[in-house]
């Protein structure tokens, strides 16, 4: 099949009355969550992880998905409107955005950030589609050796381009490892860190660790620092002047390419590319002093990119089975909880996931620029909904969700431990996120790494002797002499002036 | 987990995706010191399981490197942030203890009543003395919440829901 015929067959998976709604109810769910301050694409879709169990793969996915890419149209409203980013990647369009809204011109930010918001994520879906099939070519002669590289390697450069600590993410990935390991050796059989227990013999849960960090941990860390009510900025007139909009489109088009390219890159996806776009338009424009109060390059850069980029954070999942962000490490979850393994393979025995859920995609940006533009009115509403009402509901959906996966009160008790987990540790500055990556990754690297040191009959030399992981590696070294030389730097300027902090580098 | 958290929860400067409460108590470099502890236990643990070789690798020798790599991380962490002028806090108020006892209490309540009991007591609970709002929308969450989680669990996704002494 040549990619016409692939996307032709994947937009008649899409196409089907069900898939329709599960697109539509992604994106739409997508776009509440997004504007629901304290509950974000990660928490959202690790409570519905459940679900996932009742419906068809392909249809889960793209529900999923378009919860993922839906959130990220969904947080630019709170950005401009509150200052208060509905979901990570949206801190950039605080900047300008809000001073926009301030001026009176809200209006034209939103639409300027939905329109860029889908130019970039179609530019993106383009790439996606055209690129996908020959990646996945390319890393289907991957062997045991070039999986534990390219693991070692997603794993460390989320920790490194995550928004925390580097030291403390690692920390967060080591005990992700740890985890997984929990439970029965996957080669020998022994028993594992169960200490004698039956329920843990079996392994913990992905539902488990992620409902409770992300989901749990998540409510409970909404409770305890509680918003307070912010002035609403009103939203005007909704359509930018003919100024604006030429003004837009250079930083559109800018943002389109530069997030595809940071979002392929493993840790990529969402905020480092409008992050990117921010500091690229800033650079290239004539009046930079106008950045930070109200310039639109400001607003249509970077929400261009960090749609285009959280696109194309689907490359390597779909491609070569690496998830490279918390939100597509639950994707890769929920596969895996379907017996389909993302990886190279996917594109030739799963067809129907992997075409579906790319034209899926196509369908559910039009969605959302339909949604979004006459809609911000209601989904302004949104912003009024308690906390309390949101976090009881929310909390108790968690509870028997998971129950009704295995009807065990055991799993209830393990998501309510990991949630109290999460919550001690996001309360002391650790991210989840790289925990739950490692997690997920944690078996596949495990087996990866005992399948090369058999194929190898021990010698560690398989790792650098193939040219793919031998690469892969070498650029692990390199990031990690980076991340050491700066963590030195920021000490010994730290000693110069003892003001400073350290936080943020080491 | 001395100080309560901070609620002044005014977006930040630009930049500041979510003010994180800050102190110079133990709480900053403490979490990254029970980390590395963690570690040393699972490579004491690993060891005891049989590492074996390189050529032949026992059960132990995977936890062995990521426990090591906990050590390593947790090592490097404790200190910088014990250096650290200032940190984040480990807070924990009032209101999150309450909310976790009441969420404990629930699992209890659930596996021995079932769903239709423990619900709207708990939805009650949590919005009005957890989360602080009024009456009003206790009383709404609970009653429509109750009623919401019941057609979608037990109507239509038909989860086999335990049962209370009340046929409930």
């Amino acid at each position: 099949m040549g990619v016409l015929d692939s996307i032709v067959f994947g937009f008649s998976v899409a196409l089907t009355p069900a898939n329709l709604l599960y697109v539509f109810a992604g994106v739409l769910l997508g776009t509440v969550v997004g504007v629901l301050p304290g509950l974000g694409p990660t928490a959202a879709i690790a409570l519905l992880l459940p679900l996932t169990y009742t419906v068809e793969p392909t249809s889960a996915i793209i529900l999923l998905a378009g919860i993922y890419y839906g959130s990220m149209y969904g947080g630019t409203i709170t950005s401009v409107l509150l200052r208060l980013p509905g979901e990570a990647a949206s801190v950039v369009t605080t900047f300008d955005g809000y001073e926009m809204a301030r001026q009176g011109r809200a209006g034209p930010a939103l639409s300027i950030a939905a329109i860029g918001s889908f130019v970039g994520a179609t530019v993106a879906l383009v790439g996606l589609t055209l690129l996908a099939r020959p990646l996945a070519e390319f890393a289907v002669g991957f062997g045991p050796a070039e999986y534990t590289a390219l693991a070692v390697l997603g794993i460390l450069l989320v920790a490194y381009l995550g928004t925390g600590s580097f030291s403390r993410a690692l920390v967060m990935a080591a005990g992700g490892l740890l985890l997984a390991t929990v439970g029965q050796d996957p080669i020998t059989g022994a028993a594992r860190f169960s200490f004698g227990s039956l329920d843990l013999l079996g392994g913990l849960d992905l539902v488990s660790v992620a409902m409770g960090l992300f989901g749990v941990g998540e409510l409970l860390h909404n409770v305890a620092n509680r918003h307070g009510a912010a002035p609403l900025a009103r939203v005007g007139r909704l359509l930018p002047d003919r100024a604006d909009a030429k003004r837009s489109i250079a930083p559109v088009a800018r943002g389109s390419v530069l997030g595809f390219l940071v979002g392929a890159l493993p840790g990529g996806g969402g905020l480092m590319g409008s992050l990117a776009s921010y500091a690229v338009e800033k650079k290239v424009a004539p009046e930079p002093e106008r950045f930070g109060r109200g310039a639109i390059e400001g607003v249509a850069g970077p929400e261009t990119a960090n749609n285009a980029s959280s696109t194309s954070a689907f490359i390597p999942l779909l491609t070569l089975g690496l998830p490279s962000n918390s939100v597509l490490a639950l994707l890769f979850g929920a596969l895996l909880l379907q017996g389909v393994t993302p990886g190279p393979l996917l594109a030739t025995e799963n067809p129907e996931i992997f075409w579906g859920v790319i034209a899926s995609m196509y369908i559910g940006n039009v969605m959302l620029l339909a949604l979004n533009l006459p809609l911000v009115g209601v989904f302004i509403r949104l912003l009024r909904v308690r906390i309390g009402v949101l976090s009881s509901v929310a909390v108790l959906l968690t509870l028997i969700g998971v129950y009704s996966i295995g009807n065990s009160t055991f799993d209830m008790g393990a998501v309510l431990a990991f949630g109290v987990l999460g919550f001690l540790l996001k309360q002391a500055g650790f991210e989840p996120g790289p925990l739950v990556l490692a997690f997920v990754l944690g078996s596949l690297l495990e087996s990866s790494f005992r399948q090369a040191l058999l194929l190898s009959n021990g010698s560690f030399g398989i790792f650098v002797l193939r040219p793919v992981s031998a690469v892969l590696l070498g650029v692990t070294v390199v990031l990690l002499a980076v991340a050491a030389v700066r963590a030195w730097r920021s000490r010994v300027s730290g000693r110069r002036n003892p003001e400073s902090t350290t936080e943020g580098v080491g | 987990m001395a100080e309560p958290t901070t609620t002044s929860n005014t977006p930040g400067g630009a930049g500041d995706a979510e003010p994180v409460p800050r102190t110079s108590g133990p709480g900053r470099w403490l979490t990254s010191a029970v980390a590395t502890v963690v570690g040393a236990a699972a490579v004491v643990h690993a060891l005891r399981m049989g590492v074996g070789s390189a050529a032949e690798p026992g059960p132990g020798l995977w936890p062995l490197v990521a426990g090591l790599l906990l050590v390593g991380s947790g090592a490097v962490s404790t200190l910088i942030d014990v250096r650290a002028s200032d940190g984040p806090a480990v807070g924990i108020n009032v209101r999150v203890l309450l909310g976790i006892s009441a969420l404990v209490t629930y699992i209890l309540a659930f596996r021995s009543y079932g769903l239709l009991l423990p619900t709207p007591l708990f939805l009650l609970f949590w919005v009005r003395v957890v989360a602080g709002d009024g009456w009003r929308v206790a009383i709404a969450t609970a009653v429509l919440g109750t009623a919401g989680f019941w057609l979608v669990f037990a109507e239509a996704l038909q989860v086999p829901l335990p049962i209370g002494p009340f046929g409930l």
